[in-house]
């Protein structure tokens, strides 16, 4: 679950080449290919080349199975990723609306990715977060660039909310999820000893409550995840590119080690 | 396809949209306007069907399941949601822009950005009502100043729903239903109490909230009806027997920022002192509780915190001792011997 751009497709990028390339260790790893992968390959072939991995539109989404082995079990299970499109989540708050795969899906075992970026631009700003930095002398001004409302001004984490809300009245079933909230592009955040979940509590805080406030319903750990391991679009791409590719992840979070980006997946299913 | 080239209907029957293009209530682009939908077009749809032009891979609408709105709650729904959980009736009156979606809309807005006054956040039946209210209070939304989107008399009641836990005492959660309706019925309940009845916000109420315009009340010329407005509804109310000696009364002064900055500050207090002491002689031993609050829910200078006021009325809102009122029905009186049977029967035995 996400919305546009929050990482939901470099998340899977990283984690294909993680389990299968066997570069760190990794408590899951790849136990067998099976059918058709040719969208996680391209989607991990340019992740390798740190390139922006392909956001998913609605057109493109694509249903992922990823057969795995528990490396300290031996258990062998299937995750399946719905790769929903961020497109698809946002039509999902604004047209109150879903498809009943999407309502399939959560009947099934298995908990819900929540991802964040960190590197985000801040929403909801009121006039009177502003004062006195805005020049409110003529009260009666009206700007010539007044909008409507929409959807589209709605703050993430109030989207976020009600997205999760959806599953507590039909046609969901109504029960207690895993939710794992990945903050990803973590490289952004410059304190080393901020926790993700002090960062969700500082940024989002509506969302953090929310989920706090609600521990019969959800049940929820946060981490941060950095799937490219920096800034792809910059001088940094190079040095990033030198790197063994599967050092370039870091996951920060209960158990996780430094680049296993398992560790949520471990969490999720409840695996000890 | 242009806006103008579609056809409108409205479900405001004094809204001639259909025939004028122009939207009683000023809505412009006309699918702003939350009464107002697009006429379908028949002669498309038999077109589209003669040329087979509709796409086979197309999703249907059966793909697809509704979600809740997320608007404010009908009346139904407010029935549905109690056989779910209880919840506190908060019934704000006010005549028009006095400040009542401003005031719940500041509370929400508050509750965004986490603790307030030890309350946080756990739910919410109606953000999308709530965003709608909040959207001219942001710089999103290309206004240089704040505004709250007045609310029409077309809108009918609806209700917020805010589901919250207090931090420290027993973190229990408590949910709160806000009416939500414009201001003119209330402007008219005073010169007719028949008006009173077909307002069901009233009787359902756990608290009454009557809001006096603190703006109102730095204008020497409008001051007077300002206070006379708020003591005639409660009069009003009370006269009706909509509310009694079981009703807890709250009088809000809203605005407080104006009051505090005018000219003369102290001669407005010493006005509001002696109107609270009149209502609580005349009204207060008809009512189980009367108390008076001042809130200053959107200070535009800054000097009064934002909601300032409203964190202690959230705490009196919450308080344990209020309850959702259950209905009281009186006992039929039992004739036959078939009733007398449930009278004699042990009701434990019976359970």
């Amino acid at each position: 679950m996400g919305l546009p751009r929050s990482g939901k497709t470099t998340f899977l990028a990283a984690l294909g080449h993680l389990i299968s390339a066997g570069e760190v260790a990794t408590r899951l790893s790849l136990y067998k290919l099976e059918g058709n992968n040719a969208y996680l390959d391209s989607i991990t072939e340019a992740w390798r080349r740190c390139e922006c991995v392909p956001r998913t539109s609605i057109a493109s989404e694509t249903k992922i199975s990823i057969h795995l082995q528990d490396l300290n079990t031996n258990n062998r299970f299937i995750l399946d990723f719905p790769d929903l499109s961020g497109e698809s989540f946002e039509e999902q708050f604004s047209s109150r609306r879903c498809k009943i795969d999407y309502i399939n899906n959560y009947e099934k075992e298995g908990g819900i990715l929540l991802f964040i970026n960190a590197d985000r631009c801040q929403d909801g700003i009121t006039h009177l977060d502003l004062y006195p930095a805005l020049d409110t002398t003529d009260v009666h001004e009206t700007s010539s660039s007044e909008q409507d409302w929409s959807p589209k001004f709605v703050p993430e984490q109030v989207r976020l909310v009600d997205l999760l809300q959806f599953l507590l009245r039909p046609p969901f079933v109504r029960r207690l999820r895993r939710v794992a909230v990945l903050i990803s592009a973590w490289d952004v955040i410059l304190d080393p000893d901020l926790l993700p979940i002090d960062w969700l509590a500082r940024e989002l805080p509506f969302l953090y409550y929310f989920l706090m406030n609600n521990p019969e319903l959800f049940n929820f750990q946060v981490f941060g995840v950095s799937a490219q391991g920096g800034d792809i679009r910059g001088e940094q791409r190079a040095q990033l590119a030198r790197q063994l590719p599967s050092q370039r992840i870091q996951c920060i979070g209960s158990n996780a080690e430094p680049h296993d980006i398992t560790a949520p997946l471990i969490w999720l299913n409840g695996i000890e | 396809m242009a806006d103008s080239d579609i056809q409108h209907q409205c479900s405001n029957p004094q809204c001639q949209v259909a025939q004028t293009g122009t939207c009683a209530e000023g809505h412009e682009p006309l699918t702003s306007c939350p009464n107002i939908r697009p006429v379908p077009d028949d002669d498309l749809s038999i077109y589209e069907e003669e040329t087979g032009s509709i796409n086979e891979n197309e999703e249907s609408v059966d793909d697809y399941k509704a979600l809740p709105s997320g608007e404010a709650l009908l009346s139904e729904e407010v029935e549905t949601f109690l056989l779910w959980r209880p919840a506190v009736f908060v019934t704000i009156i006010g005549d028009s822009y006095s400040g009542k979606t401003t005031m719940i809309c500041s509370l929400y807005d508050r509750l965004l950005r986490g603790e307030f006054c030890n309350f946080s956040f756990a739910g919410s039946r109606t953000l999308v009502a709530f965003e709608k209210c909040l959207h001219y209070s942001r710089i999103d939304s290309g206004r240089k100043t704040p505004e709250t989107p007045r609310t029409a008399i077309s809108e009918g009641l609806g209700y917020f729903h805010l589901g919250l836990r207090q931090q420290g005492s027993n973190n229990s959660r408590i949910d709160l239903l806000f009416s939500h309706r414009a201001g003119e019925p209330y402007d008219k309940i005073r010169s007719n109490l028949n008006i009173i009845p077909t307002l069901p916000e009233i009787t359902k109420a756990n608290i009454i909230s009557l809001l006096l315009d603190g703006g109102r009340l730095v204008d020497i010329y409008d001051r007077n009806n300002a206070i006379q407005s708020v003591r005639q509804t409660l009069r009003a109310l009370i006269d009706s027997g909509s509310i009694d000696s079981s009703s807890i009364v709250q009088i809000i002064t809203t605005k407080l920022d104006l009051v505090n900055t005018i000219t003369g500050q102290h001669k407005i207090r010493d006005f509001i002192r002696k109107f609270q002491e009149d209502l609580i002689r005349d009204f207060s031993p008809r009512l189980l509780e009367l108390s008076f609050w001042e809130i200053a829910a959107r200070d535009p200078t800054g000097e009064l915190k934002p909601a300032h006021g409203l964190g202690r009325l959230l705490e009196e809102w919450t308080k344990p001792r209020i309850q959702h009122k259950l209905p009281v029905y009186s006992s039929p009186s039992l004739k036959t011997e078939f009733d007398c049977l449930l009278e004699r029967t042990p009701l434990k035995d019976a359970l």
